[in-house]
């Protein structure tokens, strides 16, 4: 039995790029503040408030419908989505809706990304624009546990834009891809910052073989997604194969054993009620405002990454990596403002750099290195004034510190010993200490690197290795030519 | 010192004494507090009064700041937000919310130096026509005890006819203004919706709702309207209606004042259904207007019927949404939700929190805007909504369509409550209005009996300056105004 | 009426005794007939006028404006536990007991 997937996505992007909530003043960032203090009587929903529509979230929606290609509606309208939940206090989510007098912003539009079998054009069914829910969390740990909630008003009302897609997706890879490359865009149109903690949650639809549909409501990341789609189609192929039949049902993805578990939240039976907020009525969304809007779009990270391989001659895995974040490319520029060997600054910002910021949850906050800093750490490299590995020491509180790399050197006196009469001397020392490992080395030349890094360690890092190496062998009598590495 | 019995005047009149005389206004503040103690008990208006000492020293303060309003006090309907004050909407289920803050128009009023004296008595949730469904028990109407006062605005129309405070804010959706207005022989002013700023009114049906004055006079109404309209950025559905000079306008008119020769239409649907002896009413003040250069016309527009079916099938549905976040642990009625599943806490409370009328309005309008239901009514009534829209607008064009305010006379206590179709066919004459958007005052037309007849004057959207000094001319010309009850 | 009470309720979350229900199931027909006459007028070709405000809703400029305390809501919710605001459990109720 050929089992083929289909899987849909509805990725909730939050918008904490905004300053402030969708529909009231209160910051769109809430992140710091203790419960319930980032409230105010329209996003607590208290009797009498009304909902004013942040217009920087209209136009960001606006930028990605742009950007994906998709139709955009000639009105905004919003509804209400009912439903009783304790994280909701009007009782209805101020949303967007396709039906008779209602629409999304935009609808239709495609993104392409590496499919499992090539190149994969993955439609857009629509984009709306509506607001998150209050967080709830649990005494203790779970919903099924705990005699009570736990619930926190701050996250009410921040401003979220929502991405549909058709099922054109296969499998976990296809869905990575696909919303790696739809982060990557949101962050370069400056709507959000994908590394914040719940900047996107993402509800699956999976059916296997055209069988029934199967919900999995509230991942919080693309790691969890993967997994939870890998599993689920094992579980409904199994369950096929078996003889079985797939239910219709909502589930939520269990990171710590790794199953997709039934929802016993089966709340509200789908009547939504939907209608048009006679709070909010229809704002006409003008030819001239797309236009303008069209206009002072940022560049787009596929144009910017295609930019860098034609004019930088980088490779499109480097290109890739740069415009995954949209400040790490800035970075870059800004960099090579100063610094002209491109591929040298790709190199190190893709590799020891990214890792450092990605060591430390990924946000690009952290960081406090300008790029004057890398400017001056590739310089000294270039002129040998430091070795690569005295570079990779201290590029750490370059970039954690925003040290200055120059200062560090001179004060710590990490310039590389270039001195062969001093280097001899240390060889000298190593060899004299350490009788067994020479023996080694003359049996087998690859066990010359421990000679080579107890060197290393005497000069404190500030050696280049392959001289050391060189001047070892030539005291060993070993020649040139045996394999080292 | 002079003593001025200023009790039964017109705010205009009362703050030409009590400008820069914070002992008139004083003694002032202490014969409404005496008239609150004496009557209260039986006319039942307001469900919270101020204490006296703190009204006092705050109109006091505004007056010696020399505010325009001068310490001018003010009943506000108990579904208008006051921030600190007990905000109840006539039911259990907010018997003890106190807001965190203010209705944009009452901050607009208490910046301008009026004081509020308390919160008036309604129809719970604004859901009625006779102030019988609040948890608050029913208010009495100060000409005839054994009747109601109309509603839902019943408390804010006892307070002005009985002097209790020389004005007040109601809310009006369907007639809730201009329906106790009428009953009570006061001036009842319905705004073009988006004309007064919606925030902090406590929602009933979104997009009919509108805040409203109910005033001695349509003075004080021109009076109050310059410190309280505009746009308001906390609204999104406001307008920003210009005001300033009118006020002087409506004030110099006088029995001398040559009146515009303004048309009044009469559509003959909306009189089906009128009591003989209000008709009678009605038709003489009709006849005093003509007398002094009104010109009067009778149309037809049937679909007319079909404005109350139109009106209760949006104003449920809406109010069914606008409802459904009570239940909520954060404010209001509530019980311990330890151990307790959501769905049974939240049925819980509501039930518990909620009258009759109140729940079959929410259960009908869920029902109204459930898949399958959808287009078969909400729909449907939002194209009999546009249909008369474009009926009416040519005629508001050109003229002031005119009715009865009220197709009945105030019905006994207890009598109207029982049948829903009998109490909803109350509204026949005031949902138009509101369903088109328009503004629409009620005047005291005349008397049948000791009884009060009011006659309902519409106008065209923005146009509501030019409907207040119809009103004013109307005032004048029939000869009622500024009336006071025998209690 | 093709829609039960039950159902109503749930939809309006409510639960109505067992007189409430008789009395309101009555009123409810009662009232859904007289929406019915609707269904007299001629409105082919008519578009449904959503909102009687045709410029469309104000919006606002992305900023951020003080909202209220803490102590609001401590003052006004049943319970607060280390400032979270305590609500009911999260999951659903058994089914109800059927009304006599």
């Amino acid at each position: 039995m050929k089992l083929k997937a289909v899987i849909g996505l509805e990725i909730h992007i939050q918008v904490n790029r905004a300053k402030s909530k969708m529909f009231c003043g209160c910051p769109a960032n809430y992140r710091d503040a203790p419960p319930n203090t980032n409230i105010c009587p329209v996003c607590l929903g208290l009797p009498g408030s009304l909902p004013v529509p942040n217009k920087e979230v209209i136009r960001k929606a606006v930028m990605l419908s742009l950007a994906l290609g998709s139709r955009l509606n000639n009105h905004v309208v919003f509804v209400r989505k009912h439903y009783f939940y304790p994280d909701l206090p009007k009782g209805y989510q101020i949303s967007q809706h396709r039906g008779p007098g209602m629409a999304p912003i935009a609808v239709g539009g495609s993104l392409e990304i590496e499919g499992d079998l090539g190149a994969k054009i993955v439609r857009i069914r629509r984009i709306g624009v509506e607001e998150d829910p209050a967080k709830i969390t649990y005494p203790y740990g779970d919903p099924v546990k705990s005699p009570y909630s736990l619930i926190d008003y701050n996250r009410s009302g921040v401003p979220l834009i929502e991405v549909v897609t058709e099922p054109d997706l296969s499998s976990g890879k296809e869905a990575r891809s696909f919303v790696e490359k739809l982060l990557t865009l949101v962050d370069h149109l400056g709507i959000c910052d994908p590394d914040l903690e719940g900047a996107f949650r993402v509800d699956v639809n999976i059916s296997i073989n055209g069988g029934e549909r199967v919900e999995i409501k509230n991942i919080g990341s693309i790691r969890d997604m993967e997994k939870a789609i890998n599993y689920e189609v094992i579980r409904q192929s199994a369950l096929l194969m078996g003889g079985g039949v797939v239910k219709r049902e909502t589930r939520h993805w269990d990171p710590i054993k790794g199953v997709t578990i039934v929802s016993r939240h089966k709340e509200f039976e789908e009547e939504y009620r939907y209608f048009p907020d006679p709070d909010l009525p229809a704002t006409p969304l003008s030819k001239e405002m797309i236009e303008e809007i069209r206009i002072s779009m940022p560049e787009l990270p596929w144009h910017r990454a295609e930019r860098y391989v034609k004019s930088y001659g980088l490779s499109q895995y480097t290109a890739k990596v740069l415009v995954s974040r949209k400040v790490l490319s800035e970075f870059f520029e800004e960099t090579i403002k100063i610094y002209s060997d491109a591929s040298k600054v790709a190199d190190l910002l893709i590799n020891d750099f990214l890792g450092i910021v990605n060591s430390r949850g990924r946000s690009f906050n952290i960081v406090k290195a300008r790029p004057q800093h890398i400017a001056k750490l590739l310089t000294m490299l270039d002129r040998g004034i430091i070795s690569i590995k005295i570079a990779k020491m201290i590029l750490e509180r370059v970039v954690i510190n925003g040290e200055d790399p120059e200062e560090i050197v001179m004060r710590e006196g990490l310039i590389v010993i270039s001195d062969e009469a001093e280097l001899e001397a240390l060889a000298e020392r190593v060899i004299r200490e350490n009788p067994k490992a020479v023996e080694d080395a003359k049996k087998n030349p690859k066990a010359i690197n421990y000679l080579v890094g107890q060197v290393m360690k005497l000069t404190g890092g500030k050696a280049d290795p392959q001289k050391i190496s060189y001047i070892i062998r030539k005291k060993l009598g070993i020649s040139a030519n045996s394999s080292l590495q | 010192m002079r003593s001025v019995n200023l009790i039964n005047r017109p705010i205009h009149e009362v703050l030409e004494y009590i400008r820069g005389s914070p002992e008139l206004l004083i003694e002032y503040l202490y014969r409404l507090y005496e008239r609150i103690e004496r009557y209260e008990k039986i006319l039942r208006g307001f469900i919270t009064i101020r204490p006296s000492e703190e009204v006092i020293r705050e109109a006091v303060e505004a007056n010696r700041e020399g505010k325009a309003l001068a310490g001018i006090p003010i009943a506000v309907k108990d579904n208008i937000s006051t921030a600190g004050l007990r905000t109840t909407c006539g039911s259990a289920i907010l018997k003890d919310y106190i807001p965190p803050y203010d209705a944009t128009v009452v901050e607009r009023l208490k910046r301008a130096g009026s004081v509020v004296i308390g919160k008036t008595n309604m129809d719970e949730f604004a859901m009625g026509s006779t102030t019988e469904t609040s948890f608050f028990g029913p208010s009495r109407n100060p000409w005839d005890l054994s009747r109601v006062p109309g509603g839902s605005s019943g408390g804010s129309a006892v307070a002005v006819s009985a002097y209790l405070s020389p004005a007040s804010l109601g809310s009006d959706t369907g007639g809730s203004v201009r329906n106790p207005a009428a009953y009570t022989a006061t001036f009842g002013y319905k705004p073009t919706y988006g004309v007064l700023s919606r925030y902090g009114l406590i929602a009933y049906a979104s997009s009919l709702d509108q805040i409203g004055l109910i005033t001695r006079d349509s003075v004080d109404a021109a009076l109050l309207l310059e410190y309280i309209v505009g746009e308001d950025p906390m609204d999104p559905t406001s307008l920003d209606l210009k005001v300033s000079g009118f006020y002087r306008i409506a004030l110099n008119m006088g029995e001398k004042t040559d009146f515009p020769n303004a048309s009044l239409i009469a559509i003959k649907e909306m009189w089906e259904g009128v009591e003989e002896d209000i008709y009678k009413v009605v038709m003489s003040a009709i006849d005093k207007l003509v007398s002094s250069g009104f010109s009067y016309d009778e149309v037809s527009v049937p679909e007319i019927r079909y404005a109350l079916p139109a009106y209760y099938v949006l104003a449920f549905a809406e109010a069914s949404s606008n409802l459904a976040r009570y239940g909520i642990p954060i404010y209001g009625l509530k019980e311990d939700p330890m151990n307790l599943p959501w769905d049974e806490y939240y049925s819980k409370v509501r039930s518990m929190g909620f009258g009759r009328e109140v729940k079959r309005r929410i259960m009908l309008g869920s029902y109204i805007l459930s898949a399958g239901y959808y287009e078969q009514y909400y729909l449907k009534a939002l194209k009999v909504r546009r249909v008369l829209r474009d009926k009416l607008l040519p005629f508001l064009r050109r003229g002031y369509i005119v009715s009865p305010t009220m197709p009945v006379k105030p019905p006994r206590l207890g009598e109207a409550i029982e049948d829903p179709i009998k109490l909803y066919a109350m509204d026949i004459e005031t949902v138009v209005p509101n369903l088109i958007g328009s503004p629409a005052i009620s005047v005291v037309a005349g008397f049948t009996g000791s009884l009060p007849v009011g006659l309902q004057i519409i106008g065209p959207p923005m146009g509501d300056k030019d409907l207040i000094l119809i009103g004013r001319a109307a005032e004048i010309i029939v000869g009622y105004y500024n009336m006071s009850p025998q209690i | 009426m093709d829609i039960t009470i039950e159902r109503l309720e749930r939809l309006a979350m409510l639960r109505l005794g067992g007189d409430e229900r008789n009395a309101l199931a009555k009123d409810i027909a009662e009232i859904l007939d007289f929406f019915r006459q609707l269904d007299e007028v001629e409105l082919e070709n008519v578009e449904p006028l959503f909102h009687v405000i045709e410029k469309g809703a104000t919006v606002r400029e992305d900023m951020t404006r003080p909202g209220i305390s803490r102590e609001w809501v401590e003052g006004s919710a049943y319970r607060v536990v280390d400032g979270y605001i305590v609500g009911p459990r999260t999951i659903v109720g058994e089914e109800r007991e059927s009304h006599q």
